[in-house]
């Protein structure tokens, strides 16, 4: 017996907790394979070591926080249901990325049709009141951007990724994301303008 | 010198993300060009700002129950899975049975017949019509590029 199939096989007599405890006992390759094969247990660790990014990341898509904990929770049990037709040989999270950015993209379509959310639910303002009106402005300034424009900040800002993970993640060239970055930042540098007294 | 480009070396200069002889490049130009100088420095003070938005953390029980919703709503998925199944096999055969009893029993009056079965075709092309407007939906996405 390979000293993988061991590992498997010690994996698959194992329940809950256990997963985490091997998690670093096997790579992310061979618990996806498990999880192609129907076991919950071993999707755990998957979802527990993406759930705080992916969560952030719908965050920054529909700001409010109980509908980003649901939607990142939508994307995690579709990408269950899909497992079968995700390649092996690729990382996890950038396909579970595009699952999540589109289940993240048809709230906002839906949202757009019932109401606005009220600003203040989705994040934490430092300082209270002097620049409370700038982030307003920004935050405002972030949803209006194109979609590519708009995840690129995301992951940028709120996930402090580099230029070469946003472009795995994204599928895009590093060219392209450094490109839409700039363009963006112009554009919010551009709302916030007043606040920073910058002139011109 | 191409001031586009320099503002886009600018913009990931403060990103960190470029090599020793491009930071060298953008340095020198600003020490001789004053109009990317000033694009330098707001540049520094959007990301000042930009540093200090947050995005809201949920409560610590979300993480400790994360799994466990996701767990009991694929449970769930499967439950309504099966039970759609059997609904459906059921709604059929229960529509069979009835169109076939109506159609046989020779004591229901014709126009009763024609009613009831006009109801159910009715049914049926209200369902037909709902499912072809939801594809139509779908094939119109916006997002249709994105991977579902």
């Amino acid at each position: 017996m390979s000293e993988e199939t061991a590992v498997r096989r010690e994996f698959l007599l194992q329940k809950g907790r256990f997963v985490m405890a091997k998690d670093k006992a096997l790579s992310e390759r061979e618990i996806i394979i498990l999880v192609k094969r129907g076991n919950k247990e071993a999707y755990q660790a998957i979802v527990e070591r993406y759930m705080k990014r992916a969560y952030y990341i719908a965050l920054g898509f529909v700001r409010n926080p109980q509908d980003a904990l649901d939607i990142s929770q939508e994307a995690f049990i579709k990408a269950f249901r899909r497992i079968k037709s995700f390649d092996i040989e690729r990382p996890f999270f950038p396909w579970f990325y595009k699952l999540m950015k589109n289940f993240c993209l048809d709230h906002l379509k839906r949202r757009s049709r019932i109401q606005e959310v009220p600003l203040e639910e989705s994040r934490v303002l430092k300082e209270e009141h002097e620049d409370r009106e700038m982030k307003e402005v920004l935050w405002k300034g972030i949803e209006s951007l194109p979609v590519e424009q708009r995840e690129t900040i995301i992951l940028r800002y709120f996930q402090q990724l580099s230029y070469q993970e946003i472009s795995e993640i994204t599928g895009k060239p590093v060219g392209t994301v450094m490109s839409s970055l700039f363009y963006a930042k112009k554009r919010l540098k551009e709302t916030i303008k007043k606040y920073l007294n910058l002139g011109g | 010198m191409d001031h586009q480009k320099i503002k886009e070396l600018i913009s990931s200069y403060h990103d960190g993300e470029l090599d020793e002889a491009q930071k060298k490049r953008v340095e020198r130009h600003l020490e001789e060009c004053p109009e990317c100088r000033k694009e330098f420095e707001e540049m520094g003070k959007f990301e000042e700002v930009m540093s200090q938005m947050e995005l809201k953390k949920p409560q610590k029980e979300a993480w400790q129950m994360y799994w466990t919703s996701v767990y009991n709503r694929l449970e769930r998925g499967i439950g309504w899975i099966l039970f759609s199944i059997g609904a459906i096999i059921l709604l059929f055969f229960g529509g069979y049975k009835l169109v076939e009893g109506i159609i046989q029993d020779a004591s229901t009056p014709l126009i009763l017949k024609i009613g009831i079965l006009s109801i159910l075709g009715g049914l049926v092309v209200l369902l037909v019509s709902l499912l072809r407007e939801q594809l139509f939906v779908r094939r119109r996405e916006r997002y249709k590029e994105i991977e579902k």
